[in-house]
């Protein structure tokens, strides 16, 4: 006897809603506040992840600041801040902290964690806003 | 009063009992000075010296045991609060319509379809308030034959788009939160050719500050 077609259709459907742990990826902090400091990368799901970091440029989005889809280059991101390792994996429940230092401060950037789960790029991202640098002193006026 | 003041003289004795005597005494007093303010009108400056008294006397009344040693500080170790946010995904699965002109997770979208027809979700925690955000970009397909039409609704509306966002709640959390993609082609007369199709996005998560 074969099952009826909608209920085996329904059946199927809630086996993919239900197969399968949730994959999971947390970055902190969101800003990043100081020229030098941490970020730590934590991954509460199930599963192991690999988690890259990577620097994306910003950019204006329904007028929201928001990570560009495509990262800057290595060299270019080395460029702006120094972080060490930028490539490793997570297991269920573990987290990571790494130190960091922004090279260029005068440039908007976010510092991404990217993580391949499953079908979905998923990415948590740290801001690091433009710092004007002081300006020079200007030379004493002969009197 | 100033019988009370004479009685305070007595306060610093290091016997048990004095000290017992100056919680009954202080007790008493307190009680006298209620009863005092609920019986007639008190003067500012008496109904100060009133509560001072008790202060000075010795502290709360429900202390029933003595001092025996320094007091003895306790420290905390210290708390570093950070933005961050957590995203959760589990993916959906897609299918084909049978004119081949659609491919999609949304079996909402009528018709009859090849393949299980399901919504990815997403979910977000965070300790943000609602300036945080989560972004879905970049719907994409891979197979034999290129979508020509990308795009992603998130939630139940009935909104598509090539991105879409979702504010989180004022507790900083986006809720299981169905996400959908659909792709069409007007490649190889507008048909999807045989072949395995993947779909994919990317989902990000902003304090949006």
């Amino acid at each position: 006897m074969r099952p009826e077609p909608t209920l085996a259709r329904l059946g199927l459907g809630l086996l993919a809603l239900t197969s399968g742990p949730a994959l999971a990826f947390s970055q902190a902090p969101l800003t990043l506040a100081e020229r030098k400091g941490y970020v730590q990368l934590s991954n509460p799901g199930e599963r192991n992840i690999q988690l890259n970091l990577q620097v994306f440029p910003v950019v204006q989005q329904q007028g929201r600041a928001s990570a560009a889809l495509t990262p800057l280059s290595p060299e270019e991101a080395e460029l702006l801040i120094r972080l060490r390792p930028t490539r490793f994996r997570l297991g269920p429940g573990s987290s990571r902290t790494l130190p960091y230092t922004v090279l260029n401060p005068s440039r908007d950037f976010f510092l991404c964690g990217v993580s391949l789960q499953g079908l979905f790029t998923v990415r948590v991202c740290s801001r690091w806003r433009a710092q004007r640098l002081p300006p020079a002193a200007s030379p004493a006026l002969p009197l | 009063m100033g019988r009370k003041l004479q009685h305070s003289d007595r306060i610093g004795r290091p016997s048990l009992r004095n000290h017992y005597n100056q919680l009954a005494f202080h007790q008493a007093l307190s009680m006298r000075s209620m009863l005092s303010i609920g019986s007639r009108p008190i003067s500012p400056d008496r109904l100060g010296a009133a509560l001072l008294i008790p202060v000075l006397l010795g502290g709360s009344c429900s202390v029933a045991a003595a001092q025996v040693g320094p007091n003895q500080g306790v420290n905390f170790g210290q708390a570093l609060i950070n933005n961050s946010c957590t995203l959760t995904t589990s993916d959906g699965s897609i299918g084909v319509r049978t004119n081949r002109g659609l491919i999609t997770s949304d079996s909402a979208k009528g018709g009859s379809f090849n393949g299980t027809l399901a919504a990815a979700t997403i979910s977000a925690s965070s300790n943000l308030t609602s300036t945080g955000f989560v972004r879905v970009d970049n719907p994409t397909l891979t197979g034999t034959t290129a979508a020509t039409s990308s795009q992603v609704k998130v939630g139940g509306g009935t909104t598509w788009a090539s991105s879409a966002q979702a504010n989180l709640g004022a507790d900083g959390t986006l809720g299981a939160t169905p996400l959908h993609v659909r792709f069409s082609t007007t490649a190889n007369n507008n048909r999807f050719a045989n072949g395995t199709y993947t779909a994919s996005a990317t989902v990000s998560c902003f304090d949006g500050l």
